[in-house]
């Protein structure tokens, strides 16, 4: 509620100001797009560039496509705002699942900056413009590692950021901490989670044609709205311990109390002459089933030739503990089967929830990217994804034995990006 | 927002120039610096401080896109053409961290607008320098 109320005061204050001194004040506008077309060929597996978007197969023209709109207001010397809006292909379709920025800035010196309202979070290399395809090499940010980074991609909070010259290099330290609630859809349900108390620090350099950035988070997740979990712990919850012992571990392990998910990640680009190399890896830790511990990583080197870049990435994500094994319930000889049948029944649900979440996939692609104006970009792409069994957890699978199975997936990917 | 046939006269004065031009960084006649460093020059084109080091406020001009010149002055400045350049911009705009430098439609439009604002500061190549302006940084110098 804190930092709801620091957003809307952000906003109110901008507002207030605008009419106030509008004579004083500047607001610019500019704005940035992508027009993909896209083809994923599995039809057992839906792709989706990131958890917070819709997922399907075959042809799509939205699930790469973006619109965003940014406002950059000058208040006073010190004082500026910038507000934006990202419409793109969200499953859940809220107004406020749009707003990407709206924040009120201070820069009490030529060192620091705090910000409150509406942040982007700095914790990964492309985490605070994933949108702007014009901006980096793909035709989108890689799968494995910015896929489930996008339920905390922007949070409502503060910031504050200390930058200083270091012999020829830049050095800029950030500490953020504020809220997010990740609006998903799931089976066509709500599914709002909360991450509360959100903290990151980043360390980023830059040297040259170097950047390097080291980032670590932690956020409690807190309330979260999605009937089917809700029902799916009630029904744990009513299960007496001395008839299937798990019932009381899983249930904690699905439900949000006391869980809290670590993150750290390391980066590292070097953009020389005709060479683009970046890679990044991310090490999650979470006793939360739903978002279990994680490592994922990429590689891409992309080399220039000219107005053409081409490139090509690899990249990996898995579980890096073992997958919880959900034993069966254990029966007295002559209970009644409307007792065991239940049980069974709820047993094997644990189960497929349990297969369902894993993550276990790895990709390569390769692509092209021509600059054709000043301000546009267009680029094509082919990835190639191989998702191990049980490790489908970023991708929408409908069929319950889908899950058990490995699926190969090719992704062709057509796009022109610009600013403007 | 551009008029294209001044961006066209434009670029067809600046593709008369040869690939190293010489230039200076200047600012405004009334500009308490006297002189920066090639760091301190690069701080303010890339983004990284948005204030010249006595804490003033800096607005930096840019030559017009898709030109030599201005493709020339960050390839020394950097060594980042103006794709590059294009790229990083568009990072920071919409990460929200700093706004692009304005872009002067010729030299003469820059040396224009380095006179009417203390906070402007620019590059323009040697031979078209002014007394208009104040030399900050050169080229040639470490």
């Amino acid at each position: 509620m804190l930092y709801r109320f620091i957003i809307a005061t952000a906003l109110v204050f901008t507002g207030v100001a605008y009419n106030a001194y509008a004579d004083n004040i500047k607001a610019e506008f500019s704005g940035f797009a992508s027009l993909a077309l896209s083809y994923s060929d599995n039809e057992d597996v839906a792709f989706s560039p990131n958890y917070l978007n819709v997922d399907d197969n075959g042809w799509s023209a939205t699930r790469d496509s973006i619109l965003g709109g940014q406002a950059n207001i000058t208040l006073a010397k010190n004082w500026d705002s910038v507000v934006q809006f990202v419409v793109e292909d969200h499953a859940n379709t809220e107004f406020e699942n749009y707003l990407e920025l709206a924040f009120l800035r201070y820069r009490p010196s030529r060192n620091w900056a705090i910000r409150a309202g509406r942040l982007n979070s700095d914790l990964y290399l492309l985490s605070e413009y994933p949108h702007v395809g014009y901006a980096y090499l793909w035709v989108r940010p890689p799968h494995e590692y910015y896929s489930f980074a996008s339920t905390a991609g922007k949070f409502d909070g503060v910031d504050i950021e200390y930058s200083q010259s270091i012999n020829d290099g830049f050095l800029r330290l950030k500490l953020a901490a504020g809220n997010t609630t990740a609006k998903l859809k799931a089976s066509g349900e709500d599914f709002f989670i909360d991450f509360d108390n959100l903290m990151t620090f980043s360390a980023t350099y830059v040297l040259d044609a170097w950047t390097m950035r080291f980032s670590v988070s932690k956020a409690n997740v807190g309330d979260y709205k999605f009937q089917a979990l809700d029902e799916f712990i009630n029904l744990l919850n009513s299960v007496p311990a001395p008839v299937w012992p798990q019932a009381a571990s899983l249930s904690a392990s699905f439900d949000t109390k006391n869980q809290t998910i670590e993150y750290a990640a390391l980066g590292l680009t070097y953009d020389n002459d005709n060479w683009l190399i970046q890679s990044e890896i991310g090490i999650s830790n979470s006793p939360w089933l739903v978002a279990s511990s994680n490592i994922n990583g990429y590689v891409s080197v992309g080399y220039r030739l000219d107005k053409v870049t081409l490139f090509s990435s690899v990249s990996i994500s898995e579980n890096r503990n073992e997958v919880t094994t959900v034993t069966a319930p254990q029966f007295l000889p002559g209970t009644p089967i409307q007792v065991t049948l239940p049980l069974q029944q709820l047993a094997l649900a644990s189960k497929a929830a349990v297969d369902r979440l894993v993550v276990h996939q790895h990709s390569i692609n390769v692509g092209a990217k021509w600059q054709v104006l000043d301000n546009l970009i267009v680029k094509t792409q082919i990835d190639h994804f191989d998702i191990q069994p049980f490790g489908g957890g970023l991708w929408g699978i409908s069929d319950p034995k889908n899950v058990e199975k490995e699926h190969k997936v090719n992704v062709f990917t057509v796009s022109a990006s610009m600013v403007f | 927002m551009k008029n294209p046939l001044l961006l066209m006269i434009g670029l067809a004065l600046f593709n008369l120039d040869a690939v190293s031009t010489e230039f200076v960084v200047v600012v405004n006649k009334d500009n308490a610096i006297n002189s920066l460093s090639k760091r301190e020059v690069i701080d303010i084109y890339m983004g990284r401080y948005l204030t010249f080091p006595d804490g003033e406020m800096a607005q930096p001009l840019d030559l017009p896109s898709e030109s030599l010149l201005k493709n020339d002055f960050y390839l020394q400045l950097v060594n980042k053409n103006e794709q590059k350049i294009n790229a990083y911009w568009a990072r920071l705009l919409f990460s929200g961290r700093a706004k692009p430098p304005i872009s002067a439609i010729s030299i003469e439009d820059a040396l224009k607008k380095l006179d009417s604002s203390p906070y402007s500061i620019g590059y323009i190549p040697v031979n078209q320098l002014t007394d208009a302006v104040k030399v900050v940084y050169r080229f040639n110098e470490n």
